[in-house]
């Protein structure tokens, strides 16, 4: 069930008009977790049974942590919850993986050894939610937050539809509050949330899936384009990616809203970055944050040392990497933004270069290397990633994009750099809270209009969704 | 600005918004309603071009769905009949459309008189499916040419088929539900065509075989037999159907023109599922329609070996060069002759000659299960 789909559109109408009907407060939050679990259940029922037994541990174990005195008691049980946690996830996530390299590897040293692929079905959300299970533990664990006694309340931090299936992943602390405090019904909440949903549903389904028509041919087979149509087939994929993600983000905030729950922001126009540091303090918050508080800072951040700073940057980005896929290309993608992390605090920045009339320049840098980055992200292989690469950089001949493709891709790169300008100019949600009532009705209802009519005939699942 | 004037503000706004949207998609709802054949239903546009390639009208028409677009060669039947009778070739036409019954038929039938193309004699696709009560192309008439009105009128219909929901995403939302096609309309309109194949769109809506593109014939079959199966599974002639059909025929007869009901030849699998209380009621209603219009019913089902299907109910090439002449020789060409020698009223007896040989075909190949020695079933 997509968020942009007409299974959605009736799932969330049944559930919003049912959820603001009942009047007590436990029976909405038990009518919430008994959509969620519908939601869920939609793609396969089966996966519950792997989301409840996940949720469950660890609403067990934080009980116990809080529980015991002795730290030996709390440490054992921490770790006990931390990997069953990235067991369950490691099992369902990398298993083919892990073999696939293994055997690779004796095949290297001259074995012939073969495995049957294993044909493991990834449950929908399980890098997000095992994340938020993890930080549950490790807050109680560090007292910074009590362990929840109603598993209903747990559950929906958990389960929450709207964050489910990718994020933005969520505290527990500043869910579970919300989870508490008894809900009204509020204009100002479902506009906001209409509004934030229709602008994800712009990004999703005018934006990237157009996009990914123009990127999936190229990089499913890119050793028979020409350079040119590489280029703008990856330009293509980046605007796909922000798209994709951000725009399942804003839906994801604007059906909460509606619903009188707040998510975290997770994008915050990452291409008006003007340094990779800058760029993961906008692209993907939620994970970024949530790396440096439970990854980062545990490793020692930046205060052991220049080499032990660089190192535990390499660390993080490298698991980063891994998180987003079980294969080389993503751990890849995750060293090569650790090394150009650690490049930014390495090289030291000219006194002349800091002067704002640069900053377009550097905006380009950064953009150009993140961009760059995808090419691990999108290949399908390690080879893929060469032959790419080869045609990025070294002028070769080959089939090209038709011109409406270039058109419609450059059209879209446009709205977005439109839409970057003018938020970093314009205070936009103010902008809109001027315009009277008719004003704002014609504008939602053209743009939800031009929405559908838009929309490819086709449209594709959301990218994210495999992780 | 105070809170309490802001929430106004936003109930307002939604309440509004959610009111133009409304009125918007029912002004799309009328406006698809009178868009261009070619933009809304483009199969009756290629066909009603094709009935004007060769000349004023066409002489012969089939009319069908894909199955008839699969069985009938023009070619085939145009030689055959011009060996046949001494008057020349006449212009066959195939107006077999993809996912078309006795509704679609009706329509283009329409469409064609309105463009004054009036062939002499029709032969017309019948089979137990396009005439149950439950008809399973529904989906296919409201997305490609029911109006508001004809909606309305199909409302028991819908109800009956189970087809509610493609009703109201015709009907409510045909902004999403028609946006290629609108978009289609408004760059041919505008001039810029060539923005139209954008990459997504280039993905054509279903068409019936296409889907079974990759499948194996015998995986073909099950899945053929199985459609077959659940078809017929609340069968009861009536309906949209028969309605669009009798509509038809009414206004055939009223012009004169000469028309057979041909029962669609299909694979034994599937026509084992044409069982008799199936097969009484469906031959039952097409003695009444030759009784009250005065048509043939010509019951091809069992004609065409199995050899010569590549799915439950789709024949192949081969298949098609082995039926087609067959069918001109055994049915057109007497009717043919009857109506060159001025005999072209309704029921005039026809000599039907047992089929001998087919062209191109070693006698191996040939009605493996006897089939090409049964007379053919003209009542």
């Amino acid at each position: 069930m997509l968020f942009h789909s007409a299974q959605f559109f009736l799932f969330f109408s049944v559930t919003f008009v049912g959820y603001w009907s009942i009047p007590q407060h436990r029976l909405r939050m038990l009518w919430l977790l008994g959509a969620s679990f519908a939601f869920y259940g939609s793609w396969n029922p089966w996966l519950l049974f792997v989301i409840v037994f996940s949720a469950a541990f660890d609403f067990l174990i934080a009980q116990r942590i809080e529980a015991s005195a002795s730290p030996k008691t709390r440490r054992s049980l921490l770790i006990l919850s931390i990997c069953v946690s990235l067991s369950i996830l490691g099992f369902f996530k990398y298993t083919n993986f892990l073999l696939d390299s293994a055997v690779s590897t004796f095949n290297l040293f001259g074995f012939d050894y073969r495995h049957p692929a294993f044909r493991i079905v990834l449950p929908l959300g399980i890098s997000f939610y095992t994340f938020e299970t993890i930080s549950y533990v490790v807050d109680v664990y560090h007292r910074r937050l009590r362990a929840e006694r109603n598993f209903l309340d747990y559950a929906l931090f958990i389960m929450f539809f709207p964050h489910l299936i990718s994020g933005p992943i969520i505290r527990p602390r500043q869910f579970l509050v919300q989870v508490r405090r008894t809900k009204r019904f509020d204009w100002l909440r479902l506009e906001a949330g209409a509004r934030l949903f229709l602008l994800g549903l712009v990004k999703k389904a005018v934006i990237a899936d157009h996009m990914a028509g123009i990127a999936d041919p190229v990089f499913a087979a890119p050793s028979i384009y020409a350079s040119e149509a590489v280029w703008i087939a990856l330009f293509c994929y980046t605007a796909q990616i922000y798209c994709d993600f951000s725009g399942y983000t804003d839906m994801a905030i604007g059906a909460a809203h509606a619903l009188g729950f707040k998510l975290p922001v997770n994008f915050n126009m990452p291409f008006a970055s003007a340094s990779i540091s800058e760029f993961w303090h906008r692209w993907h918050i939620s994970l970024s944050t949530w790396l440096r508080d439970y990854l980062y800072f545990p490793l020692g951040g930046n205060r052991c040392g220049t080499l032990k700073t660089y190192r535990n940057l390499i660390i993080t980005m490298g698991l980063a990497g891994l998180w987003h896929g079980a294969g080389w290309p993503f751990i890849l993608l995750g060293l090569y933004h650790g090394v150009l992390l650690v490049l930014h605090r390495m090289l030291p920045t000219p006194p002349w270069f800091a002067h704002a009339r640069f900053k377009p320049l550097k905006i380009l840098i950064t953009f150009l290397c993140v961009t760059l980055g995808f090419v691990f992200f999108r290949s399908q292989s390690i080879v893929d990633v060469g032959i790419i690469f080869q045609r990025l950089f070294v002028a070769t001949e080959g089939q090209s994009l038709s011109r409406p493709d270039t058109i419609l891709a450059a059209t879209a790169w446009s709205a977005i750099l439109i839409a970057h300008l003018a938020g970093s100019f314009v205070n936009m949600t103010r902008a809109w809270h001027r315009l009277p009532a008719p004003a704002m009705a014609t504008g939602i209802a053209v743009v939800f209009l031009l929405v559908q009519l838009l929309m490819p005939q086709g449209g594709a699942s959301f990218v994210y969704f495999q992780f | 600005m105070h809170p309490r004037r802001d929430t106004k503000i936003a109930r307002r706004a939604l309440v509004l918004s959610a009111l133009i949207i409304f009125l918007g998609e029912i002004l799309a709802g009328f406006l698809i309603d009178r868009a261009p054949l070619e933009i809304r239903f483009p199969d009756v546009s290629r066909i009603m071009g094709l009935a004007r390639q060769r000349g004023p009208s066409p002489d012969i028409v089939f009319f069908g769905g894909s199955r008839f677009g699969n069985l009938v060669n023009t070619k085939a039947v145009e030689q055959e009949l011009a060996k046949a009778t001494s008057n020349g070739s006449p212009f066959v036409l195939n107006a077999a459309v993809p996912a078309g019954d006795s509704v679609t038929f009706d329509f283009l039938a329409a469409k064609l008189l309105e463009v004054g193309v009036r062939p002499s004699m029709a032969v017309i696709e019948v089979s137990p499916e396009t005439v149950s009560r439950q008809n399973f192309l529904l989906p296919y008439h409201l997305a490609r040419q029911f109006t508001w009105a004809d909606a309305v009128n199909s409302l028991p219909d819908v109800f009956y088929s189970g087809r509610v929901p493609r009703l109201l995403s015709t009907r409510l939302v045909p902004v999403y539900f028609f946006r290629r096609e609108f978009r289609q309309w408004a760059f041919e309109a505008s001039g810029l065509q060539f923005l139209l194949c954008c990459p997504v769109d280039k993905i054509k809506r279903p068409q019936t075989q296409a889907a079974d593109a990759d499948m194996t014939s015998a995986e073909r079959l099950v899945k053929g037999t199985k459609a077959t199966r659940s078809r017929l599974r609340k069968f009861q002639v009536g309906g949209i159907s028969t309605r669009a059909l009798e509509r038809l025929l009414e206004r055939y007869k009223a012009l004169g023109i000469t028309t057979i009901l041909l029962g669609v030849s299909i694979s034994s699998p599937a026509r084992a599922e044409y069982v008799s209380k199936i097969d009484a009621a469906f031959l039952a209603y097409m003695e009444k329609l030759r009784d009250i219009y005065g048509i043939y019913f010509v019951d091809y089902r069992d004609r065409v070996p199995d050899e010569f299907f590549q799915s439950a109910y789709y024949t192949t090439p081969q298949g098609a060069l082995y039926v087609s002449p067959l069918l001109a020789r055994e049915v057109l060409a007497p009717l043919w002759r009857n109506r060159s020698a001025g005999n072209g009223s309704f029921r005039s007896k026809i000599d039907i000659t047992p089929p001998s040989d087919v062209e191109g075909y070693p006698p191996s190949q040939k009605g493996g299960d006897g089939v090409e020695n049964k007379k053919p079933k003209i009542r």
